[in-house]
């Protein structure tokens, strides 16, 4: 075993040398390209390599025969001397991290392994410079961080600004309606237009402030997922429709749909929306027929909402999605453009995807996905 | 005094005041409609003191909660605190349709919360109904 590694005999019985002791201790350790020391079980440092030395900026003399800790970080400290403990217990060390103060007065991060042997009085170590890999570590935490303050406070910002939004506007729809009630024919044709025109603005904008409360409330109320059938979710979607169907004789066929990991509410919001879309887009005497099903994948469900409606250009696939975006003039299709938004964020916000099918110029299919949920205890982090 | 309906109306707004007087207007049961605009006001309306000396005392109180000075949520603490004033009907009628002020109203002994619709027929509707449960449904405490 001695004649394994010599050197560790050696050190162990060897005093506090300066260069003299590099003879002695043989080539390895000093001209290693990895960072190494011996410290020993009173805490002083017993050796350190070139490598090591370099990295910190500092002399032979000044490190050799100082308390080891007294160059790590304050707090730091606490931890290392709990490590140092476990290494005097035997224990070796197989990753430990520290701040370890250079020569010039800053710190670098370290990773070190350490050991000692039996017999010995001191135990070996090896660093490696991990400063880089953790100033971007920070930076990644800092910038996630903000990340996640700055949509907090937009999806804050956006709620509060329709919520207050809709106060003054209550005034206003509830007086011009009481004009348009109690006074249309009395005034003068003029009178009556512009009347017109205000309700009609005002009921667009309380349908835009409505879709922007739902849009952010869907952020701010973090969804649990829970079992949730799709099959009696869209059929009672479908019944809520029947106003819209009415007598257009639309129908709607409802396929085999599972049984997956989702929010009721936020569900049926989506189903809502794209059901709606469907029945809305019809081509001119054309009843619509929608169709819904679901397809199995390897570890999702695909949903699809076909129709046989006006259909989107491919130019536009991408673009139904956006905010606001609408592709008709409002007396055609009534609308504010945030509906498909919502259904985006709302396949997102379970890990899924949302998107147009390829020729869905002639009717459309919108197809999104729902992945199964990963049991916290196999997630893989 | 009549034997009208007195009711008490905690509202800032001269708007609302004037909404909820023109869905009264049409109420069927006889009714008067004394309107205070903050929430001190209210309760020396409701303790008859300074200038309402002279209030009757009302037989429902329709209560705002953004309200100036003493906010609607500590006029309703202190009626419901009050063993003179605790039997009346506090209806809460704000334009919040928040879950935290729907949970410290009923907290507080609110006898009912309405958030005011949107839509001025669907507002008149909500005061025509709590006109057809409060005023004829509900037999009232007599004074």
């Amino acid at each position: 075993m001695a004649a394994q590694c010599p050197e560790k005999t050696l050190m162990a019985t060897a005093p506090i040398t300066l260069n003299g002791g590099r003879t002695a201790t043989g080539a390895s350790f000093y001209d290693s390209l990895e960072m190494l020391c011996n410290v020993q079980f009173d805490g002083r440092v017993a050796e350190a390599n070139e490598s090591l030395l370099q990295a910190l900026g500092y002399a032979e003399s000044d490190l050799v025969g100082s308390l080891s800790l007294d160059h790590v970080h304050p707090e730091d400290q606490e931890d290392t001397l709990a490590r140092a403990a476990e290494l005097l217990a035997g224990v070796d060390i197989a990753l430990f991290e520290n701040r370890y103060r250079c020569h010039d007065g800053s710190y670098r991060w370290l990773a070190w392994s350490a050991r000692s042997e039996p017999g010995e009085a001191q135990v070996h170590c090896a660093a490696r410079d991990v400063t880089e890999s953790h100033r971007h570590r920070d930076l990644v935490d800092k910038l996630l961080a903000e990340l996640e303050r700055s949509n907090t406070d937009l999806a804050q910002f956006a709620y509060v600004a329709s919520h207050d939004l809709s106060e003054p506007l209550r005034m206003v729809s509830s007086y011009v309606q009481l004009l348009a009630d109690r006074y249309t024919g009395q005034l003068d044709a003029d009178a009556d237009e512009f009347i017109g025109y205000v309700v009609d603005g005002v009921t667009r904008m309380k349908a835009l402030i409505d879709d922007l409360l739902a849009y952010s409330r869907s952020s701010v109320d973090v969804a649990v997922r829970r079992r949730v059938d799709c099959g009696t979710l869209v059929r009672s979607a479908v019944a809520d429709l029947k106003l819209v169907i009415g007598d257009s004789g639309a129908t709607v066929e409802v396929g085999d749909l599972p049984v997956v990991d989702g929010d009721p509410g936020q569900l049926s919001l989506l189903f809502m929306n794209l059901l709606s879309n469907a029945l809305k887009f019809v081509a001119p005497d054309v009843p619509a027929r929608v169709r819904v099903n679901a397809e199995r994948w390897p570890d999702a469900w695909c949903f699809s909402i076909a129709d046989n409606g006006i259909g989107i250009a491919a130019a536009h696939r991408e673009r139904v999605f956006l905010m606001f975006k609408r592709l008709h003039g409002r007396s055609q299709y009534p609308g504010t453009g945030i509906g498909l938004a919502l259904c985006q964020k709302i396949v997102t916000h379970f890990g899924g995807r949302i998107w147009l099918a390829e020729g869905s110029e002639r009717g459309c299919e919108f197809l999104f996905t729902i992945p199964d949920l990963v049991p916290p205890n196999e997630a893989v982090t | 005094m009549t034997d009208d309906i007195q009711i008490l109306l905690v509202e800032d707004n001269p708007g609302d005041v004037r909404l909820t007087q023109e869905a009264l207007r049409g109420a069927k049961v006889a009714n008067e409609l004394h309107v205070v605009g903050d929430g001190e006001e209210a309760l020396e309306f409701l303790r008859q003191q300074g200038r309402h000396a002279d209030a009757p005392r009302p037989d429902i109180v329709l209560l705002d909660l953004n309200l100036p000075r003493v906010d609607g949520g500590e006029v309703l603490a202190d009626i419901k605190a009050d063993p003179d004033l605790s039997r009346i009907p506090i209806i809460v009628l704000t334009s919040s349709s928040a879950e935290a002020d729907i949970q410290q109203a009923y907290g507080l002994h609110a006898n009912c919360f309405i958030s005011k619709p949107v839509d001025f027929t669907e507002f008149i509707a909500a005061v025509r109904s709590l006109e057809g449960f409060w005023l004829k449904i509900v037999r009232l405490p007599t004074k």
